[in-house]
């Protein structure tokens, strides 16, 4: 058996070697086909079958409580005392950890500076994923209390680059944001939590007694709950379990700000959840690619099996079995399928490079997409079935003919029914291509329609970034009066500095900036003093603004004014609201001059001043919610929204250059008004908006590459179809030509051949496509799924080229020499 | 070793049926050297065709050695086939991507011997055929008698008790048909069944026996006198 696989192999190598032509489009079909499924398998398989790096990662649970007052996608934080009462209400069968704060940090080693992410956790956190330090210990019980909170671990990565890899780390200190810590462990290569940071360092969140029971979340520690799930528990049940423990918790609690519903997701699910729509489709996509890649070889294989009528009958008269023909064109087509797979693993890995930008922002965990065993299993399996299912259709219909018939030369061409399993296929693949290019097609105007979206604000020359000063976090929280005002010590002084950068028009600072949707602050407030009862105050997301921001975004003031110089911290608290909110909160009244009241103390009394344009939030498909803002220079330590001040603020900046140069001014800018602070997603104002496009433009770039390469391969198949049909038919038109057949009527009689294939495969691909088209109803925007326009392109285009692809072999039939064409047989 | 009894075959076309063999009865002996002659369309190919095992849609009996082929499924004529018989062609059907030596293994390795075994065989047949030197050469490389000459070691190559040869010759020009009747009458000599089908009297007086087809009926069972060596070929 093996002898003789091995001589079969032999013999189609040889083969393929005589026959570049054939190989090399077989090969190259496949590739693309199978690269395509390659190139998403891998991302699916990074994304969603790899288990994630900690001890039995399948019952890692994340635990979210949804408040009423988030917009949608966003959960309130856990306060560490819900924390305790969750766990303790399963019996202590429920491991749990929390991570606190996150920030991030530029700390200094012998390696030299290295901009770190900080993660604040409580010390249950690594005994719950079951992560051991490779170096020094986890932390202990006890070094969550405040004052023994001063130890640190290093991410692997951290530790190589700030210690060069050291092993002698352990026990040296290491300044975080001026307070010194001592280094007591290094986790192994890989570990990263949450997933998928790089150079982490985690140190313990300080929980004092308060902490431990206060359910004030404006008081206490509160942050992300994870935890693994009991024995013998599944997610339902601990979500079931856990909200009826919650409900208590709230009810028993005081005020009404304890959130009373309660998600439980493994974390995992957590983590890819937002990529499973779009992969999903892309899947189809590409297996469709795929269908059509086998289509396509299964086409050329029979016409190659046509081809090689008299070999299968010499072998056959010599004593070849069925199942030996059968099993040596099984061969053939799994010598092409591995070399397709080969070549289509390479380009998948091209096309991942490539395209690697558009995939970190569209997708989630995508430290986990490389090849792995599974991709590797995945490829064998596919390149299998993929032999099977194109070596095996010919192979059966090659083996089933009668040898004497081939032996004496009775049947030196195809027969008829060959030529209609052909043609089928041909029809086939024009209509999956043209599902394929209506999709595409769909997906392109719906970037053009996210495109066209009015955002409200100009994407010109903006430069956008996060900055995160080094003051420490907690110490802004802590509310004291007598605490460094960061106003006036670092973002006046750098918006001073960013103004005085030659080309830049404006600059300013707001905590949330349009499409960078890394922070949202709800806040409830009182108009003109009005007491509503609880949930019916009026609720908008709370934004801190420096002057100049309506001209660095360049949105319109609908009424009043934005802030100015005149806004300082003895004026008058100003708000400015935008048109939602005014709409909302002021139907059919001028809100100018009306009262904001926002806590107590100065912005108790706080006048509305201006209603600013509507702009695009987070997402170009939403409405617009209601917004107050607030004027930066009019916080100071102690007010209500200083805290927000301190953790995370956004810089804008109009240039009368393109803002793209401008990173690198930016960046010194910052530096010498703080040298230790840092920079999140410095981006221009347009890559923002492209960015929050997220799936849809890899999604669309996708589909376009794959609609491409569909067109590409239908071509080839029907030009490859008519080729043969023209070289078998190459005495019929010779005899033709020689009884006076004028040039027309050759053409013409290859052309109604593709003219009617070309018919069938166009209604069929458009009524498949009119029913495919409903899968994509959840992605696409402004645009029907039937959109008239799309459909009469794609045929238009699908059209063209199947009569390019005609045309060439009819032009080829034409120029036949008669005299050659009747020698020849 | 062959007997045949009311063997008949027909073809149909659309509503007609044209019959290519009609009640044809006739025993071949072992060691026989049998010549099927008779004009074009007389039945020739489709005799020779049954007796090779390769068509299925005859009627009659058909008894090999003792075995009742008629009584045998596909599969179990294929394995006879295999086990008993070689193949000679007009246009010598030798595979254009094998080396002479491929091409003379293919019967053998149909047959799962063991590849050393094989390689045995087909050296002593290039060796008895004097073709040793063009072993590792191409179809394409060869003149028409000497792919014959693959072509005729390639049937005998696992020693057939039966050889079937359709026009051998029929191809080459005179001196290389004299040299292939010249072998052909070797293999007889060690003991080879041999049918072969010609249009040429001079071909067929290299055998023992002429039978002869006309419309589909044996017309004509002469067996001949044993032919000097000199004897002409076409």
């Amino acid at each position: 058996m093996l002898t003789s696989i091995l001589q079969d192999a032999r013999y189609t190598l040889r083969q393929l070697r005589r026959a570049p032509g054939f190989a090399f489009t077989a090969i190259s079909v496949l590739a693309l086909g199978l690269g395509a499924n390659i190139a998403v398998f891998t991302l699916l398989s990074g994304i969603f079958l790899r288990p994630l790096p900690y001890a039995d990662s399948g019952r890692l649970v994340s635990i979210q409580l949804e408040s009423a007052n988030m917009p949608a996608g966003f959960y309130a934080s856990v306060n560490y005392a819900n924390m305790l009462q969750l766990r303790d209400a399963l019996g202590g069968r429920m491991p749990i950890g929390g991570v606190f704060d996150s920030a991030m940090d530029s700390i200094v080693g012998p390696g030299g500076r290295v901009q770190v992410q900080q993660q604040n956790i409580s010390a249950s956190l690594f005994p719950m994923l079951g992560a051991q330090p490779i170096l020094g210990r986890a932390f202990r019980a006890g070094e969550n209390d405040p004052g023994r909170e001063h130890v640190v671990i290093l991410g692997e990565d951290t530790w190589r680059r700030l210690y060069n890899a050291d092993p002698a780390v352990i026990g040296k200190p290491l300044t975080i944001k001026g307070v010194a810590y001592t280094i007591v462990g290094v986790m192994p290569r890989g570990f990263s939590f949450p997933f998928g940071e790089v150079e982490q360092i985690w140190t313990p969140q300080p929980l004092t007694a308060a902490d431990h029971t206060s359910m004030d979340n404006d008081r206490v520690a509160s942050g992300e709950l994870y935890a693994r799930l009991p024995q013998g528990m599944t997610v339902t049940q601990l979500q079931a379990d856990l909200t009826r423990v919650q409900a208590i918790i709230a009810k028993q609690g005081t005020g009404d700000s304890i959130p009373t519903h309660l998600l439980v997701t493994g974390y995992q699910d957590q983590l890819n959840h937002e990529a499973r729509k779009p992969l999903l489709l892309l899947y189809a996509v590409v297996f469709g690619i795929w269908a059509l890649a086998c289509l396509n070889i299964t086409s050329l294989m029979l016409a190659r099996a046509v081809a090689r009528m008299r070999e299968q009958a010499v072998r056959s008269a010599l004593g070849a079995s069925r199942i030996r023909l059968v099993q040596q064109s099984v061969i053939e087509s799994l010598i092409l399928s591995a070399c397709g797979g080969v070549a289509g693993l390479l380009l998948a890995q091209a096309s991942i490079k490539l395209l690697w930008h558009q995939i970190k922002g569209a997708l989630p965990m995508t430290s986990a997409i490389h090849v792995d065993w599974r991709v590797v299993a995945g490829i064998v399996a596919l390149t299998l079935v993929t032999a099977l299912i194109t070596g095996i259709v010919p192979a059966l219909r090659a083996s089933g003919r009668s040898v004497q018939s081939a032996l004496h030369g009775v049947t030196t061409t195809a027969s008829a029914s060959q030529n209609r399993t052909r043609e089928v296929l041909v029809v086939g693949q024009l209509a999956l291509t043209l599902v394929f290019l209506v999709g595409a097609g769909l997906f392109l105007r719906t970037i053009d329609a996210l495109r066209a979206v009015p955002l409200g604000f100009s994407q010109q020359n903006v430069l956008t970034g996060g900055v995160i000063l080094n003051a420490g976090v907690r110490q802004l929280n802590n509310g004291s009066s007598t605490a460094p005002n960061i106003v006036h010590t670092a973002y006046m002084p750098l918006l001073d500095r960013l103004q005085a950068i030659p080309g830049v028009k404006v600059a300013a600072l707001s905590s949330v900036l349009p499409m960078r949707a890394e922070f949202a602050v709800k806040i409830s407030g009182e108009l003109d003093h009005k007491k509503e009862p609880a949930g019916k105050a009026p609720v908008a997301n709370g934004r801190l603004a420096s002057a100049g921001l309506a001209d660095a975004l360049g949105i319109p003031m609908e009424r009043g004014r934005f802030f100015n110089a005149d806004d300082t911290p003895s004026a008058p608290v100003a708000v400015v609201i935008n048109k939602a909110f005014a709409d909302k909160y002021f139907p059919g009244q001028d809100p100018i001059g009306h009262i904001y009241s926002m806590g107590k103390g100065r912005f108790a009394d706080a006048r509305i001043v201006g209603v600013i344009g509507n702009m695009k939030q987070y997402d170009v498909t939403q409405a617009t919610a209601p917004e107050v803002y607030f004027c930066l220079a009019q916080v100071e330590p102690g007010t209500p929204l200083y805290g927000i001040a301190g953790a995370f603020m956004q810089v804008a900046i109009r240039a009368a250059v393109p803002a793209g140069t401008l990173r690198a001014q930016f960046d010194r800018a910052l530096h010498e008004v703080a040298p230790d602070a840092t920079t999140t997603g410095v981006k221009t104002m347009h890559e923002a908006v492209e960015d929050s496009f997220g799936s849809e433009t890899l999604t669309a770039h996708l589909l376009e590459g794959f609609a491409a390469l569909a067109l590409m391969i239908a071509s080839v198949g029907l030009y490859g179809l008519l080729s043969f049909a023209v070289a078998q038919r190459t005495r019929e038109i010779g005899l033709r030509i020689a009884l006076g057949a004028p040039l027309q009527s050759i053409l013409t009689l290859v052309l109604r051949r593709a003219f009617i294939l070309v018919a069938c495969g166009l209604t069929l691909g458009a009524t498949l496509a009119w029913f495919a088209v409903r899968l994509a109803r959840g992605y696409i925007f402004g645009v029907q799924v039937h959109d008239a326009l799309t459909f009469a392109i794609v045929v238009a285009v699908l059209a063209a080229a199947s009569f390019l692809a005609a045309w060439l072999p009819a032009r080829r039939a034409a120029a036949v020499d008669p005299m050659r064409a009747l020698r020849s047989e | 070793m062959i007997d045949l009894k009311n063997v008949e075959r027909s073809y149909k076309t659309g509503h007609t049926e044209t019959w290519v063999l009609r009640r044809v009865g006739l025993t071949i002996k072992e060691g026989e050297f049998v010549t099927i002659m008779g004009p074009s369309g007389a039945g020739k190919s489709s005799l020779l065709n049954v007796l090779a095992l390769l068509d299925d849609s005859w009627l009659g009996e058909y008894w090999f050695a003792g075995t009742p082929v008629h009584k045998l499924n596909r599969k179990q004529r294929a394995e006879l086939a295999r086990q008993r018989i070689g193949m000679v062609f007009q246009s010598y059907h030798l595979l254009d991507d094998l080396t002479v030596a491929e091409n003379i293994d293919l019967p053998l390795s149909y047959k799962n011997l063991p590849s050393k075994e094989r390689a045995g065989m087909v050296a002593d047949i290039l060796d008895r055929f004097q073709i040793v030197a063009k072993k590792d050469l191409y179809p394409n490389q060869l003149s028409g008698g000497q792919q014959q000459l693959v072509g005729i070691a390639r049937a005998v190559v696992h020693a057939p008790a039966l050889l079937l040869a359709d026009e051998p010759t029929g191809n080459l020009h005179s001196t290389q048909a004299r040299e292939i009747m010249e072998l052909f009458r070797e293999l007889n000599k060690q003991g080879t069944t041999i049918i072969q089908v010609t249009h040429s009297e001079e071909n067929a007086r290299y055998g023992s026996r002429i039978l002869e087809l006309r419309d589909g009926w044996l017309t004509r069972d002469e067996a001949l006198q044993p032919a000097s060596s000199e004897v002409g070929a076409q």
